[in-house]
């Protein structure tokens, strides 16, 4: 190889994802040489605050991993420990998970849309910027979240790090005067769920074929949220339980936070995965208009997720709907659990993908080993495989360019680089 | 003429400055017309905080300025961009803009830094503060 030309880039931290990182980049002879996605925020060692204590902390305490994904830290949680107690909450909290996790997507999905990834394809730096092109646009985005944090906060009190959910169900149940409330708040804003679709839709999303792996929870009926099977476009279908088996995380050099790869190989979670092996799950409205939009699916093209976003918003939303339509409250949020010692796992649809945790409980119900796999870490050796693809055609592109490009390939994704151990300092090197 | 007054900082150090001389300004006794609410850096929350509010008067603490002195932005133009560690890079110069690209603003908006340092500063100063910040509301400083 000839000797690398060094031209130094000095780009700043990568704007709107959530943390921080810095991707050193090196072409050769017009090729691509080498990539690297840095992750350079310290780890976080919440499995290990969560050694030793008792198994009714531990929804509290993930819920602080995140401050945009908190409920679905929880939802995993309580199922894996759930497992251990063998608890099976009934119908009322399974359909208040529901609606919880909902909210979730909502708030998150809307935040991504519209604070991070729309400023890319208006050519806006921020929201900003953005909102003196388009302010309807951004003043229906900024609805839509609230409305999200309003669904988090009822069942959960509050919408950040919410308190209400706990191992067995909820601590309290909200009276039908609360619910009536939110459904119609609910009920008045579907028609702006709905023009976010068709909004995103018009998006000139860039048009790309990539060959990976959909990996995402799936169930026997509807849309999987809460729970299912672990399944992929590639023939695996487990239970939570098999994951270790079939997926290893590994340290790289450059990273704080694990590369999680399925037997070796990258692949993709989170909202395109998700649509890719569940659209016959969405209601045929939906998919007829991604249809109409040219979005075949299942969708090779990374930049679809976008697309994905804005129908799990309106699917969502619809949900809420039908979750809260015949809402009563009910004297029983919760079951109680005696301890008792074993292992449990639990898999989610967090609003980035799949969120897996795995707890060991001794007999007095402290927890013993706790390791959990966010969506983030799944996706980041996905994300150097699309930049790799995507930049390979860039070697005689100019900076601004290159960092634009790279830093929406990045943003696609999502990436809570908090959760996964924060990010853009651009390094390239050409020969 | 009610006045909400919002106190933007976090649990950790001189970033808990506002919310001090939040609380302190309760404890001298406001008029019956202002409230009191302490934000957790609230990002685009901000937004959410102001609505419904004729007259906001917004304390944050500072490390631009020397600890312990009050400071009346003028203008929006004098708010630094949040830190690209922020979350989303949203803080509170972008949350008043946006605020203002969408109308959004209330009526009466007033903005005041507070020096501060890596940790709160001395009670004495904090009630100095308050002190000041009172004298400016009463004579309808922290409403313009």
């Amino acid at each position: 190889m000839a000797e690398a030309k060094r031209v130094p880039l000095s780009l700043p931290l990568l704007a709107r994802v959530e943390g921080e990182g810095a991707l050193e980049l090196a072409y050769a002879q017009g090729r691509i040489a080498g990539l690297r996605l840095h992750i350079f925020e310290p780890p976080r060692y919440f499995e290990k605050f969560l050694e030793g204590r008792h198994y009714s902390e531990v929804p509290d305490i993930v819920a602080r991993i995140c401050g945009l994904c908190p409920a679905a830290y929880q939802m995993s949680a309580v199922q894996a420990l759930e497992g251990i107690l063998g608890l099976a909450p009934g119908p009322w909290v399974q359909a208040m998970r529901r609606l919880f996790y909902c909210g979730e997507w909502i708030e998150s999905h809307c935040a991504h849309l519209h604070l991070l990834a729309a400023p890319d394809f208006f050519g806006c730096a921020n929201v900003v910027e953005l909102a003196a092109k388009d302010a309807g646009a951004v003043r229906r985005g900024l609805k839509l979240q609230n409305l999200g944090n309003r669904i988090l906060q009822f069942l959960g009190g509050r919408s950040i790090h919410p308190v209400g959910a706990r191992v067995g169900g909820f601590w309290r149940a909200p009276s039908a005067a609360e619910a009536r409330a939110l459904l119609a708040e609910l009920q008045g804003a579907l028609p702006e769920a709905e023009a976010l679709l068709d909004w995103v839709l018009a998006w000139p999303l860039p048009e790309c074929d990539q060959a990976f792996e959909s990996v995402a929870l799936r169930t026997e009926t509807g849309y999987a949220i809460e729970g299912g099977r672990i399944v992929s476009d590639r023939g695996l279908d487990i239970h939570a339980e098999a994951f270790e088996r079939h997926f290893s995380e590994h340290q790289v050099p450059h990273s704080t936070a694990f590369h999680c790869l399925h037997e070796g190989q990258p692949y993709l979670v989170g909202p395109l995965a998700r649509l890719n092996l569940n659209a016959d799950r969405l209601p045929a409205d939906i998919r007829q208009r991604l249809h109409q939009a040219g979005i075949a699916l299942p969708s090779g093209n990374p930049f679809h997720s976008a697309a994905a976003r804005a129908a799990e918003v309106l699917y969502a939303l619809r949900e809420a709907l039908r979750l809260l339509a015949d809402y009563a409250p009910t004297d029983t949020p919760y079951v109680e659990a005696e301890p008792r010692a074993g292992i449990g796992f639990g898999a989610t649809e967090a609003p980035r993908g799949i969120l897996w945790h795995r707890y060991e409980l001794d007999e007095r119900g402290l927890v013993r080993a706790a390791r959990i796999v966010p969506p983030t870490a799944q996706n980041q050796a996905r994300i150097e495989a699309d930049l790799a693809a995507t930049l390979a055609e860039m070697s005689d592109a100019a900076e601004a360019a290159l960092r634009q490009r790279a830093e929406t390939v990045i943003r696609n994704y999502d990436p809570c680089i908090s959760c996964a151990t924060h990010f853009l300092r651009l390094k390239v090197e050409r020969a | 003429m009610s006045l909400r007054i919002l106190c933007i900082g976090s649990p950790f150090g001189g970033d808990a400055t506002a919310w001090a001389v939040g609380e302190q300004l309760i404890e001298l006794g406001l008029p019956k017309t202002c409230e009191v609410r302490l934000l957790d850096r609230p990002g685009m929350r901000l937004l959410e905080a102001m609505q419904g509010a004729a007259a906001v008067l917004l304390l944050d603490a500072s490390q631009d300025i020397a600890p312990g002195r009050l400071h009346r932005v003028e203008s929006l133009d004098e708010l630094q961009p949040a830190s690209p560690r922020s979350s989303h890079g949203i803080g509170v110069a972008e949350a008043l803009r946006l605020a203002e690209r969408l109308g959004r603003l209330p009526a009466r908006l007033s903005v005041y830094a507070i020096g501060a340092g890596a940790t709160l500063p001395p009670a004495s100063t904090l009630a100095a503060l308050a002190a000041q910040l009172l004298e400016e509301i009463k004579k309808g400083r922290g409403q313009t």
